[in-house]
């Protein structure tokens, strides 16, 4: 008795400490909402050679404290490459010696951003060029600026309040018509971003452009934005050309650094770029494995995730299997229900997971039916029980044929569902349930079937829950103390709930 | 419905005060404590029961013969045609399944046999063959492995009883916890049972005081009843013939058989006695109903006694029970 609840609490303790390790330590997340998404990002360059050398020079995104760059794909067929630092940006080289038709380059990289609204922040040095933004600004204009500066100076209290004056004065200014040498000829539209970038450098508060895209599914072709990043503090922050504070939830992805354009290219003519974003679906895959890559854990290690992703299908089925038992624990243990075979409601359940409930009831149904009918049939041939359930089984399988075929006409996608069905579970089930027929009557039999589909349901409505299942995903270890649940309940020698009624006549004494 | 899982925590309370045993601790303090599973072939196999049962004294209905492969369904014949009144049964069935019982026999004009079921449906031996061969096959074997067919001499059942039985025989159910008879009830065949002394099946049970040997009340189906449902005869008070004898063979049954916590199933032959008809290593738990009392407390009461007590024989054994478990 002492030895079990020992167990049970090591095991609970050891698995919740491992849960709280990776939920606070590490950041695993607990629900998908609470994920980070991750997002496939593509840019084509396409252009024409010329029978001479090409050279294409394009800035790449980097890791950092805005997102991860999980994994990058560069395509172009007989061009070399490298790939170097240009702080502040990470740069890729494609050459070739002679380049002629139609020519194309490839990059995709796939990103993770971190959930929340926090700002885009990044501590000073880490994506840093040694030389300063080069601030070139005629002394006309200077004496402008300084006046736009001193203002701001003034009407502030604070380095933020200060930055943030700027660009109001700025706008102030420039809607009035005041900073005319600046903009240019009146026609075209203003600079703003070099205006904004030169007067904050003026103003001693380090400024550059940043350049990159805003995630949204299924963009194709759009083109990059550009924002201010400025030194504040020991941070750098990105402020839209309003002066305010861009936060993640804006979904604004830095590229690149500087003046510089997302690509150059040299040798060749009639350049075109596209970019398109696309959202990844199996949000879960990459996330978790490579945010604890980067932490360096064991645990992120031994995660799930770090498998192929057909085999991560298949834990995700296995992982379940414990839930399903601990179902059925409780029950038979705690409730009193007789359900027919030990596991048998676990895996009509699972493979009620691939069909949909209402598929997966209308073909246990139907295959049933079929079932009970040759074992009818059988049954006056008399022949010994192995043969007997080989029939039984061969009749399941002839009826799943049919059923796909008629689902086939539905929904095409239903017969990839048919077939994990659990054929030979289901086959012993009819015969078990026939004997019963045999003996007990129609009632009794009856009886135990329904339980067999109450008891798959129950397991099934527990099963599909996807934060249930992503949770034991992201933390395994929660089956520790799933096996202590069932040691626990494997030594409840109290009541079962049918139990009371039924004895409730001694009660009464 | 509501109303009932509200009472829940009350019904739970009243249950433990009473001291009734429910499946789980059944399973877990008296059956994985005191039955080993190596034990288990000697009771779920019942020509083996009755041999060793032989062995120790204890007295079986007669055998008549086994039919144990299919090719000796042609001796069947042979082997039933000089009787009148004989079982056929399963080796390995459980819950009575499968079992015929017949009272007559007689040959057609051809000289076919034929059969008289108690319900007087006669069988021809065609039937009874293939009866047999179901059996064989394991139809009504626990596991649905093969088994044998046990054929032995019909139980003429003791007069006393006759008037609180419809068709069947009744039987007696004495549970024995390592060696002592701690609780004991009678199952009577009804109409509704179709003459089988199934609880489950609309038998009634009938509680056995230990030290007296009378019968208390009757339960049918979770109620109480005072009279036999199709005989109208007051189930009370009925004191069982050679009571003594019952308890002694029951308590034998542990040093038979081995096992700690075992419901033995005993039924009354006009001439012969009481005869073992098979062990049951998984009891159930209607015979509280019957007695209206929890068996935990008897199964404590038996586990407090020290290890000298426990030691005793048999027939001490009953002594101690008689004294302990008495209910007036």
């Amino acid at each position: 008795m002492k030895k079990v609840s020992l167990a049970v609490i090591a095991l609970t303790l050891v698995a919740l400490s491992i849960i709280l390790y990776k939920r606070f330590t590490l950041g695993f997340p607990v629900t998908k909402k609470d994920t980070q998404f991750h997002w496939i990002v593509e840019a084509n360059l396409q252009f024409r050679g010329n029978d001479r050398a090409v050279t294409v020079n394009m800035n790449l995104p980097r890791s950092g404290y805005h997102y991860f760059l999980l994994d990058e794909n560069f395509g172009s067929q007989g061009y070399g490459r490298t790939t170097h630092e240009s702080l502040p940006n990470r740069r890729s080289e494609w050459s070739v010696r002679k380049a002629q038709g139609p020519q194309n380059i490839f990059y995709r990289a796939i990103i993770l951003v971190p959930a929340g609204d926090s700002q885009l922040i990044e501590p000073v040095g880490i994506n840093d060029s040694t030389k300063p933004y080069p601030v070139d600004i005629a002394s006309l204009d200077r004496e402008i600026l300084t006046s736009v500066i001193k203002e701001a100076f003034d009407k502030s209290g604070d380095q933020k309040a200060f930055m943030r004056m700027i660009f109001s004065i700025l706008h102030d200014r420039v809607q009035l018509g005041e900073i005319p040498r600046i903009i240019g000829t009146k026609k075209q539209k203003p600079d703003f971003l070099r205006l904004a970038i030169d007067t904050l450098n003026l103003a001693k508060l380090p400024a550059r452009p940043v350049h990159g895209f805003y995630l949204a599914d299924k963009l194709s072709n759009i083109s990059y934005d550009s924002m201010i990043e400025v030194q504040l503090g020991d941070h750098w922050h990105i402020v839209d050309l309003g002066g305010n504070f861009v936060t993640a939830k804006a979904g604004f992805v830095p590229w690149w650094r500087g003046d510089e354009p997302l690509y150059v290219g040299r040798g060749a003519n009639g350049f075109i770029s596209s970019v398109s974003v696309k959202k990844l679906e199996e949000v879960s895959l990459y996330q978790v494995l490579k945010v604890g890559a980067k932490t360096n854990s064991i645990f992120s290690s031994v995660s799930i995730f770090n498998l192929p992703l057909a085999t991560q299908a298949t834990f995700e089925i296995l992982l379940l299997l414990p839930i399903g038992g601990l179902v059925l624990i409780v029950m038979r243990n705690l409730i009193g229900f007789k359900l027919p075979g030990t596991f048998l409601p676990v895996l009509i359940a699972l493979s009620f997971r691939h069909t949909s409930l209402t598929w997966g009831l209308f073909a246990f149904v139907l295959i049933s039916i079929c079932g009970f009918s040759i074992r009818a049939v059988i049954e006056h041939f008399q022949v010994l029980l192995l043969s007997r359930v080989s029939a039984i089984l061969t009749s399941v399988v002839i009826s799943i044929y049919l059923l796909s075929i008629g689902a086939f006409y539905i929904d095409a996608n239903l017969v990839n569902a048919m077939s994990p069905f659990p054929l030979v579970v289901i086959s012993g089930l009819i015969e078990r349930i026939s004997v019963v027929w045999d003996e007990s009557g129609t009632k009794e039999a009856l009886k135990q079937w329904l339980l067999a589909i109450f008891g798959s349901i129950l397991v099934y409505s527990l099963i599909i829950r996807e934060d249930l299942t992503y949770f034991l995903m992201v933390y395994p270890e929660t089956l520790l103390i799933v096996i202590a649940a069932i040691l626990l309940l494997g030594r409840y020698t109290g009541y079962r709930l049918f139990e009371l009624f039924r004895f409730k006549s001694i009660a009464a004494n | 419905m509501l109303g009932k899982l509200l009472s829940v925590p009350k019904l739970y309370r009243l249950l433990r005060d009473n001291q009734v045993l429910g499946m789980n601790r059944r399973n877990l303090e008296l059956i994985a404590k005191y039955n080993k599973r190596r034990y288990y072939p000697l009771v779920d196999d019942k020509l083996q029961t009755k041999r060793v049962c032989l062995e120790h004294g204890v007295p079986v209905p007669p055998l008549i013969g086994t039919i144990n492969h299919y090719y000796q369904l042609n001796a069947l014949p042979e082997i039933i045609a000089d009787h009148h009144s004989l079982v056929i049964k399963p080796c390995s069935g459980a819950g009575g399944e499968g079992v015929l019982v017949f009272k007559k026999q007689r040959r057609d004009r051809s000289g076919a046999l034929a059969f008289q079921e108690m319900n007087g449906n006669w069988r021809s031996i065609t039937e009874i063959r293939q009866h047999v061969s179901n059996i064989l096959a394991g139809i009504y074997s626990l596991g649905g492995q093969q088994d044998k067919a046990i054929i032995e001499r019909r139980i003429i059942f003791d007069e006393a009883l006759s008037s609180i039985s419809y068709q069947g025989v009744p039987d007696l159910r004495v549970i024995v916890l390592l060696g002592f008879p701690i609780m004991a009830m009678t199952r009577l065949p009804t109409k509704q049972s179709g003459g089988k002394a199934n609880l489950h099946q609309g038998g009634v049970g009938v509680g056995i005081d230990i030290a007296s040997g009378r019968t208390l009340e009757g339960v049918q189906a979770n109620s109480i009843v005072l009279e036999h449902p199709d005989t109208e005869v007051t189930l009370k008070g009925i004191e069982i013939p050679y009571w003594h004898e019952i308890l002694v063979m029951a308590s034998k049954l542990y040093e038979i058989t081995k096992l700690g916590y075992v419901g033995a199933d005993i039924v009354l032959d006009k001439e012969l006695g009481p005869l073992l008809l098979e062990a049951n290593a998984r009891p159930g738990l209607n015979i509280q109903l019957a007695n209206k009392i929890g068996l935990y407390g008897r199964v404590k009461a038996i586990e407090a006694l020290g290890e000298e007590k426990r030691k005793k024989l048999p027939e001490e054994r009953v002594m101690l029970c008689k004294e302990l478990f008495t209910k007036s």
